[in-house]
């Protein structure tokens, strides 16, 4: 099963349980729980159903294509129900089935992994799914999401897909998947990998990316005035990816890398706040 | 007999907390069960990732009768003076519905109030059950908790399922939007999930026979067999400890061994680092060979034989792509020695008060090199190479995927790097003993080292006032201080760290400080006292006597712990420290030091004298070498002049003089004494210890 067929399956499946299929954020994220429809989504008491594919940057994650399976750019396959159905986990297995696992034939465990991200001000409960003892998947029920504790809580399925396609397609090096069945993952990613890599490791301006982190951080607080939460986060996950390069190019000491996530959180936690203090909850409902 | 099964059915709970929240499962029943006067022989409890399970046994079908005490008014105020009673007696017994005279009497903090006993009679167990086990359920306390729904239920992960049977009657208790039934689950991923249970003492064998073992015993033992089967077939050793095993058997219900192998590409990497990978994340345990890295391993799989091999392959996959992961660490690693890497200390914070890890290995080197000037054996220089390096790793690439490998990574790379044997191993131990129970460093470098590393932890994290306190211990110190005197003592380190505290006291002048270096000795005193107790079977009056003096030798201390212990069986003991005491209490206002022998007047003064010096001599020369039961010998020679020098001599003399050479003389006399102890202090065992009160408990 090629790369895209997986993407397909998946919005297939969770459109056929009641999930919005939405389309990957377009500001640069670390997760798919940065994009909007997760964080926004969780809070308030609407109820929420959305699967999206988000194209997830790590720069501390570059290994200048070097590694076969640790990648600066790797792709998550995003579900959010809210509230949570009670056979979700069962619900999740079948997913697995319809991407063409026979469950019986592979080992499948829960193991214990409860998820947190200072920047968002958020944590949650769950596991990490392993298949054969590989990682494929993160599932969280969120408690806390931009320091709001959650009522309902959400819970978040997060798919590593290349992981998944590699065991679907038994290759040992991601770069080496079919994407369909002429373009392999290799062709289409591996340079963005390197020049990537070296960008975020080694080319990177530090003294221009720190001035856009103050000016991401001072038009985010300004649109919050204005009461535009929406405007607001995006300067928000700006400012994390920016910290994610300044973090990548070691330009953050350990001490002031505290104070950088704090500032961040902030912005997250008054993105939240705003967000629900305006009339802009009707935008996350699937009631 | 009846029995009551419930099971909690759950989303997989995380296997390390498991055993725990049963223990508590079965310790609030038992409390709640007495409370409530249901009467039962034993709780059984099972679990697995998936469910939490008691089997409580025999449990009468019916509550025992309880008697309850109703509070009337004081008995002051229900009877007056001639005991008759008052308005508010009758009162009392007729809204009771009793007489005056069937009133009885209760003591409610002092004082004395009327009451009336109420005897409840006892209801179906049935009935009791339905509204005690919910609590139960919900008062359990897991270490972290969620919540899933609207019910407002909070627990470690969500509850799913309940079965509720009392024999084969259901209880349908209720928690949350749950009720409980008679089904069960059975393996998660057999086509027939749902098994439906018809009385609760069928419990074990029908999951069973869905695949499921419910007790962890059982699991553990299959684990284990698969692990020694297959040890014994390659000759090899299987490595699993509690955790790693503990993660095996409480993450699987039903446990099936997976044998697999790694490529010979891998094997050239150091086995720690092999070994390090396969157990990471509790996945999987290594065989070991006495001459060669093992290619290897077993997992195991939730379910079935893997008849096909896919569950290996799967397996197999993972373990090369760990591996390619920790070569790609390794390499990195070594494109650079690793002294070049100490620099990067700088960059790492130790704590935000003691500065940098940098900062650290400075402060360890100069206790080391201090250690080292007394207890080297010319060592020096490699105690200073080892305590130079041995914090390198914590920037390596492999340390920072694998924390447990901090220091066995540190000395692979330094014996690569062309460091000597000596700093290599020093490296590698010198985080050791790394718990309570296990191995100390085997090289004298590593010693040192670790004795150096341990005692500036403790110095640090006590002036900044991060003492333990309750279960609160950030730094962990008690267990680092306990490594400190188990390293002193059982590596025979003849050193007063004390003194060397003192010594070194300006290495932490910089530090901003909430405790003083006085701290740091006492609460590495109280661990000393408790270590001594409790691990060397060392009785607390002898702690105290041993620690009142150069209580910094930890070695020392506890060689004149053992010598007094063996010692205090002898009655001769006893009036040894009598006649001890006698010179204690005599001298005790005395400041006087020097005494003349020359104004020394009768016999049993010089008598004593001359036994005095003989002493001295003996005591000196076999305390050097540690004899402390032999100089306790010597000491004992000295009880009989001692006492016939109080028969005679008239210590308070009126001649001032004379008076003064007696006391400066007995002082010098206690000083001997002194060189094992304030055996004042001492319960001998012709006393009994309520003549001499446990001062030990409360010096310490």
């Amino acid at each position: 099963m090629d790369f895209q067929e997986i993407v397909l399956r998946l919005h297939s499946f969770w459109r056929g349980r009641d999930c919005l299929i939405l389309q990957p954020y377009d500001v640069e994220t670390g997760a798919g729980t940065f994009n909007p429809a997760t964080f926004f989504g969780t809070l308030g008491r609407n109820p929420w159903r959305v699967g999206y594919l988000e194209p997830s940057r790590r720069p501390t994650d570059g290994r200048y294509g070097k590694n076969p399976i640790r990648l600066r750019l790797h792709h998550q396959y995003q579900v959010v129900l809210k509230p949570p159905p009670t056979n979700i986990q069962g619900m999740y297995l079948d997913s697995l089935k319809a991407l063409g696992l026979n469950l019986v034939e592979h080992d499948v465990k829960f193991a214990e992994d409860d998820w947190e991200s200072p920047t968002l001000a958020a944590w949650g409960v769950g596991w990490q799914v392993w298949l054969d003892e590989m990682e494929i998947s993160q599932f969280t029920y969120f408690q806390q999401m931009g320091g709001i504790n959650l009522d309902p809580v959400s819970v978040e399925l997060t798919y590593g897909l290349e992981r998944i396609a590699m065991v679907l397609q038994h290759v040992e090096s991601a770069y080496d998947l079919s994407w369909n069945d002429k373009v392999t993952y290799g062709a289409l990613w591996w340079e963005k990998e390197r020049q990537f890599s070296i960008y975020n490791f080694e080319s990177a301006v530090v003294e221009r990316i720190q001035k856009m982190f103050i000016l991401c951080e001072e038009e985010c607080r300004t649109s919050l005035m204005a009461g535009l939460v929406f405007p607001a986060y995006d300067y928000a996950l700006k400012c994390s990816h920016l910290f994610n390069i300044l973090d990548a190019r070691r330009a953050i000491s350990i001490t002031e890398r505290e104070s950088f996530i704090a500032r961040i959180r902030e912005l997250a936690k008054a993105c939240a706040q705003g967000y629900l203090g305006t009339g802009g909850i009707d935008a996350c409902s699937t009631a | 007999m009846p029995a009551l099964l419930l099971e909690i059915g759950t989303e997989e709970m995380p296997a390390l907390d498991i055993p725990c929240l049963a223990q508590e499962l079965r310790a609030t029943t038992s409390r709640v069960f007495t409370q409530e006067a249901l009467t039962y022989r034993q709780i059984d409890v099972y679990y697995t990732p998936r469910r939490l399970a008691m089997l409580v046994c025999d449990l009468e079908t019916q509550q025992e009768e309880r008697v309850r005490s109703i509070k009337g008014p004081p008995a002051a105020v229900a009877f007056d003076s001639n005991g008759c009673a008052t308005q508010a007696g009758i009162g009392f017994a007729q809204n009771q519905g009793v007489t005056v005279g069937e009133l009885g009497q209760v003591k409610h903090g002092d004082k004395i109030y009327t009451s009336v006993k109420r005897s409840i009679p006892g209801k179906e167990t049935a009935e009791v059950l339905l509204t005690i086990l919910p609590g139960i359920i919900t008062g359990l306390h897991p270490k972290k908790t969620m919540r899933w729904d609207s019910s407002g239920l909070s627990f470690i992960r969500p509850i799913r399922w309940l079965v509720c049977l009392f024999d084969d009657k259901l209880i349908p208790i209720e928690l949350g939007s749950l009720r409980a039934g008679t089904k069960s689950h059975g393996h998660r991923f057999l086509e027939q999930e749902e098994v439906v249970l018809d009385r609760a003492t069928s419990y074990v064998q029908a999951l069973a026979s869905s695949l499921v073992v419910v007790d962890p015993g059982v699991r553990e033992s299959m684990v284990l067999n698969a692990l020694k089967e297959q040890a014994d077939r390659l000759g090899a050793d299987y490595l699993v400890d509690d955790e790693l095993l503990s993660r095996i058997v409480n993450g699987t219900e039903y446990p099936t061994p997976i044998f697999g192998s790694i490529p010979e590409g891998f094997l050239d990497l150091p086995t720690e680092i092999v070994h390090a990978t396969l157990r990471e994340e509790g996945k999987f345990v290594p065989f070991a060979l006495a001459d060669a890295t093992s290619p290897y391993f077993m997992g195991f799989r939730d379910g079935m034989p893997d008849r096909k091999g896919i569950v290996r392959a799967g397996y197999e996959q993972v373990v090369r792509a760990r591996l390619r992961d920790s070569r790609f660490f390794f390499d990195k690693d070594r494109q650079g020695m690793l002294a070049e890497k100490v620099g990067d200390l700088r960059n790492m914070v130790y704590d935000a008060r003691l500065g940098s890890l940098w900062e650290k290995v400075e402060r360890v080197r100069a206790l080391a090199g201090a250690i080292a000037d007394h207890n080297g054996d010319g060592l020096g220089q490699e105690v200073d190479r080892a305590a130079f390096l041995c914090k390198a790793d914590l920037v390596t690439e492999l340390v920072q995927a694998f924390p447990e490998l901090q220091g066995i990574a540190g000395g692979i790379y330094a014996r690569l790097d062309g460091e000597s044997n000596a700093v290599a191993d020093a490296i590698s131990e010198h985080y050791f003993p790394i718990s309570n129970e296990a191995s100390l460093p085997k090289s004298r470098v590593g010693t040192i080292v670790g004795l150096a590393d341990k005692l500036d932890t403790v110095i640090g994290a006590v002036l900044v006032g991060e003492q333990p306190t309750g279960s609160r211990d950030p730094y962990g110190i008690r267990r680092q201080a306990n490594g400190l005197i188990r390293l002193a003592i059982e590596s025979k380190v003849d050193l007063d760290f004390f003194e060397l505290i003192e010594r070194l006291k300006e290495t932490y002048l910089a530090i901003e400080r909430k405790g003083t270096v006085s701290d740091v000795r006492r609460f590495i005193s109280g661990r000393l006292a408790q270590l001594l107790r409790q691990r060397y079977g060392i009785g607390p009056d002898v702690i105290a006597c041993v620690a009142a003096v150069k209580g910094g030798n930890f070695y020392d201390v506890f060689l004149r712990a053992r010598a007094v212990t063996t010692s205090q069986e002898s009655k001769e003991f006893h009036s040894l420290i009598t006649a001890f005491s006698r010179v204690c209490n005599i001298t005790k206002d005395s400041t006087e030091k020097g005494f003349n022998p020359a104004l020394f007047k009768s016999e049993a003064e010089k008598v004593l004298w001359r036994e005095y010096l003989k002493v001295e001599g003996s005591l000196t020369n076999l305390l050097e070498k540690g004899n402390y039961e032999e100089g306790i010998k010597q000491l004992l020679s000295l009880k009989d002049p001692i006492n016939c020098y109080f028969e005679d001599v008239l210590v308070m003399a009126k001649e001032v003089s004379v008076r003064q050479n007696r006391l400066g003389f007995l002082g010098a006399l206690a000083g001997l004494f002194y060189r094992i102890g304030d055996l004042n202090k001492v319960i001998t065992r012709s006393e009994s210890p309520e003549t001499k009160p446990a001062l030990a408990q409360e010096k310490w």
